[in-house]
């Protein structure tokens, strides 16, 4: 198994050496999840009709699935590389074997697979019941087509929050582009509030910049989502491809700046 | 000899001065606390301005919630930002100035209560006062402000105003309370942080939607079981509708929270005391 | 013999910017000043394959910026590097994957993983055939002592046991050299002495060469034959370690015991000796031998003496350095 590989290993085993976190997946997400139900049953049955072609449970499936797909995005390696830079244990592994970005990536991506699968466990019956269902709208092709669209998401948010924390190299504190970064992906992912409910404004910003390509996959249930997951895909792609780029860049001056003046 | 001098001294003080030596110990551990925290001016800077783009994406988020439902059960985007607004600005002074009552289950496990039950002042101020979170100053500013721009949205008069300004004690103190109740979750089980914070959420996140949503059996668990309405929509209502009653009923459950939080407190400690506590550093 | 590590005319200066308090936000902002510190001073060494050698400087001298240029973090600004026949700068990874390194204030094992799940991380970081990790790691887990806490979180770990899984990891690729940044600070003298020992047996057996740094003269003394001290980016001592006493400090500490009541006559005392004790029954002096030698003080203190017991000791190394890094400051 590769270095990489096992690094993503350890972290899913490292994450069952402490199973109180896990309870908050188990009890947290539900439990938003719920009030977020609570809210839009309300909301819906009191203007009497749906919005945009969303009823009740597009939209609260739509925003369970950013709660539970958010176990499987980069938030954490942010803070991971933020921390390592200014207690000086980045630098100690650039004499590894490894690239350092690589390992990082591989280590995050198993921090959050037990908490996705315990939220998961937990809060998808609870919708189906409450819910009495998938929403109308399900397909198999659907299914497929998140799928692909949230491995794609998983890579932006990757990209994002890598080329984030970058920043820590050079300045004392790179908390503040996170908590933008962060919130823009709240609003334009549909944490609160699903895509197709925002202004039409939102929307199309939402579905070209990368603070909404992280979340594209919760407009699975969405009407239109058939014809528009391809160009939400090459979307993705696009901003997979400049964060590439970028990170590659960023990191060479990251380390040059750092061998030459000691970070 | 001296030893009887200093028993004399303590023996004279009334109740009143007991009462103002308490008090004045609070503030000064309040003002250290900020103090230190001010020492690191630009990280001081960015945790405040880190909480407020933080509310703001709140409030962002519950605004486009309402354009695209329009009023609901007498809430709409105005309503929205009264209720950011005076939850930020309680939350701000609650955990600004007495933040020790979310820390105490870390101060518990990692063996620095020990010298908090050996301070010679009132145990349940001084765990209070222990500590103070800088990012919540940025929720008071932002409380301020957003406040300040509802009331004149909604053209507030001056008693609504004063009303206002008048249950951000009782809120404060449900807060503070919830929050060390969820915190004495330490006295029992060990290495329990992340539970505490859980169980703080769950009367925190559902504070921050419209309360106009919750209606019978959830609305009555949302006020009387967990507070979550009683510290956000409840006083934005109160002051909308300048209901006494509603104001009489936050007013209430603080005194109730308050006597709750004692009582859980008392015996967590005399758990703490007896030594019966695993995980406990000895 | 190839020599492990080579060093010619090394300079390192950093350069950070300096705020000029007459010019205000804007003039800082746009015409910014800067300021440049020499941290490693044109040195030069070598160290041959299976040396031990000690590094030591007081805070600040250019040890640690002088280890991170030999371990590929940081560049020089001039000068030749060589660790093994690799360029640090232009063959990091290459590098990487033959030498172990242990900073003893910073943690390279999963914290709250057992350290045996350390070892197979680093089986696999470091690219060791299966056969090879399952024999290495067996003796490493013997010398190091660390069957009983192989399955226990790091974590749980005393620092002293942390410490020894720390130094067996690093040396589970059987590197030929081994750097090693304040490996016993904060242990215990049992926990210390245990260390140095498996320190030693390694580079006795395996022929690993040893890059030490530390603030502790015991690690010195024990393990390193040669020791090289920095002070300000300058080199200014390199010998044998047992050299480092006999040049820099002229001076003997004597114990004498006699019979009860018994005490030495001061006004006989030659120059050169400083008392520091003189009871009935023992005392303990000091000698400058740059004054008097040894002996002609023995034989001037034991004529008609009756000596119990006679102790002849350096002072503590401690001492020697602290004195060469005072002196190299003024």
């Amino acid at each position: 198994m590769s270095k990489y590989l096992y690094a993503y290993f350890l972290s899913v085993k490292e994450a069952l050496y402490y199973p109180k976190k896990l309870q908050t997946s188990a009890i947290i997400v539900p439990f938003r999840i719920l009030m977020m139900l609570v809210i839009y049953t309300y909301a819906f049955h009191y203007i009497g009709r749906s919005v945009n072609g969303i009823d009740v449970a597009i939209a609260v499936w739509s925003i369970a699935i950013y709660h539970l797909l958010l176990y499987m995005q980069f938030r954490g390696v942010f803070r991971t590389i933020d921390e390592e830079v200014r207690k000086g244990t980045f630098e100690l592994q650039l004499n590894k074997p490894y690239h350092y970005l690589a390992y990082k990536f591989w280590e995050q991506f198993g921090k959050g697979l037990l908490n996705f699968v315990m939220s998961a466990v937990v809060a998808v019956p609870i919708l189906l019941l409450f819910t009495h269902g998938f929403p109308s709208t399900t397909s198999t092709p659907r299914f497929l087509y998140a799928l692909i669209l949230a491995a794609g998401g998983t890579m932006v948010s990757a990209g994002l929050y890598i080329l984030i924390a970058l920043p820590s190299l050079w300045i004392n504190d790179a908390r503040p582009f996170f908590w933008v970064v962060d919130k823009a992906i709240l609003i334009f992912g549909g944490a609160y509030i699903p895509l197709a409910l925002l202004p039409s404004s939102f929307q199309t910003f939402a579905s070209l910049t990368p603070f909404g390509a992280p979340m594209f996959a919760t407009q699975m249930f969405n009407p239109g989502f058939l014809s528009s997951w391809p160009m939400l895909l090459i979307v993705q792609l696009f901003w997979v491809a400049v964060f590439f780029v970028l990170i590659r860049i960023v990191f060479s001056k990251a380390q040059k700046r750092l061998s030459i003046n000691g970070g | 000899m001296e030893a009887n001098a200093l028993m004399k001294r303590t023996s004279q003080k009334t109740t009143l001065q007991k009462i103002y030596s308490e008090l004045s110990v609070m503030g000064k551990y309040i003002r250290i606390n900020l103090a230190a925290a001010a020492e690191l001016r630009i990280s001081f800077l960015m945790q405040v301005g880190g909480m407020i783009i933080n509310n703001v994406s709140f409030v962002v988020v519950w605004l486009l919630f309402f354009n695209a439902f329009g009023t609901i059960n007498g809430w709409s985007g105005k309503e929205v930002i009264g209720l950011q607004g005076f939850l930020a600005l309680t939350f701000g002074i609650a955990f600004a100035f007495f933040n020790g009552s979310r820390d105490l289950e870390l101060f518990i496990n990692n063996g620095t209560f020990d010298s908090i039950l050996l301070t010679p002042k009132n145990l349940y101020l001084r765990i209070l006062t222990v500590t103070a979170t800088t990012s919540a100053i940025g929720d008071m500013i932002f409380g301020i402000l957003l406040s300040g721009i509802y009331a004149y949205m909604a053209h507030l008069s001056l008693t609504q105003v004063l009303l206002l300004v008048s249950l951000v004690p009782p809120v404060a103190t449900i807060l503070i309370n919830f929050a060390l109740i969820t915190s004495c979750i330490g006295f029992y089980m060990p290495d329990s942080a992340q539970l505490s914070q859980d169980a703080f959420e769950i009367i925190f996140g559902p504070s921050m939607y419209p309360s106009g949503m919750y209606q019978g059996i959830v609305r009555f668990a949302f006020l009387v079981v967990i507070p979550s309405i009683a510290v956000g929509g409840l006083p934005v209502e109160a002051v909308a509708n300048l209901d006494i009653f509603k104001v009489g009923i936050v007013w209430v459950l603080a005194v109730a929270w308050f006597l709750i939080a004692l009582f859980v407190l008392r015996r967590g400690v005399r758990r703490y005391e007896s030594a019966n506590l695993t995980g406990a550093r000895v | 013999m190839e020599n492990a590590v080579e060093v010619r005319h090394l300079t390192k200066a950093f350069t950070f910017p300096v705020k000029d308090p007459d010019k205000g936000f804007l003039g800082n902002l746009f015409s910014p000043q800067s300021r440049s510190i020499t941290a490693v001073d044109d040195i030069s060494f070598s160290v041959q394959e299976g040396e031990s050698l000690a590094f030591i400087g007081p805070n600040g001298a250019g040890k640690s910026t002088t280890i991170k240029i030999l371990t590929g973090i940081l560049w020089p600004t001039s000068g030749n590097v060589s660790v093994l026949g690799f360029d640090p700068q232009e063959q990091r990874k290459e590098l990487a994957l033959n030498i172990g390194t242990v900073f003893g204030q910073r943690s390279q094992l999963i914290f709250n993983l057992p350290i045996s799940d350390s070892f197979d991380l680093f089986a696999r970081v470091y690219e060791i055939e299966k056969s090879r990790y399952a024999a290495q790691r067996g003796k490493l887990v013997t010398l190091f002592d660390l069957g009983e806490i192989l399955d226990q979180p790091v974590r749980k770990l005393s620092l002293g046991q942390r410490m020894k899984a720390e130094i067996a990891v690093a040396l589970l690729h059987e590197p030929p050299i081994v750097f090693l940044d304040e490996p016993t600070i904060g242990l215990d003298i049992v926990a210390k002495r245990r260390l140095r020992e498996n320190l030693k047996a390694i580079n006795k057996e395996l022929k690993t060469t040893i890059f030490l740094t530390s603030h502790d003269a015991g690690d010195i003394e024990t393990l390193c034959k040669r020791t090289i001290i920095i002070n300000h980016g300058k080199m200014i001592f390199d010998d044998k370690t047992t050299n480092l006493k006999r040049r820099y400090l002229n001076k003997k500490i004597v114990r004498i015991a006699l019979e009860e009541k018994d005490m030495l006559d001061v006004k006989r005392m030659p120059p050169g000796i400083e008392i520091l004790k003189n009871k009935g029954g023992g005392a303990k002096f000091v000698v400058d031998t740059s004054v008097i030698p040894i002996d002609e003080v023995l034989k001037e203190i034991i004529h008609g003496k009756d000596i119990q017991d006679i102790t002849i000791e350096d002072p503590p190394l401690e001492e020697v350095i602290g004195k060469i890094y005072e002196a190299k400051t003024r």
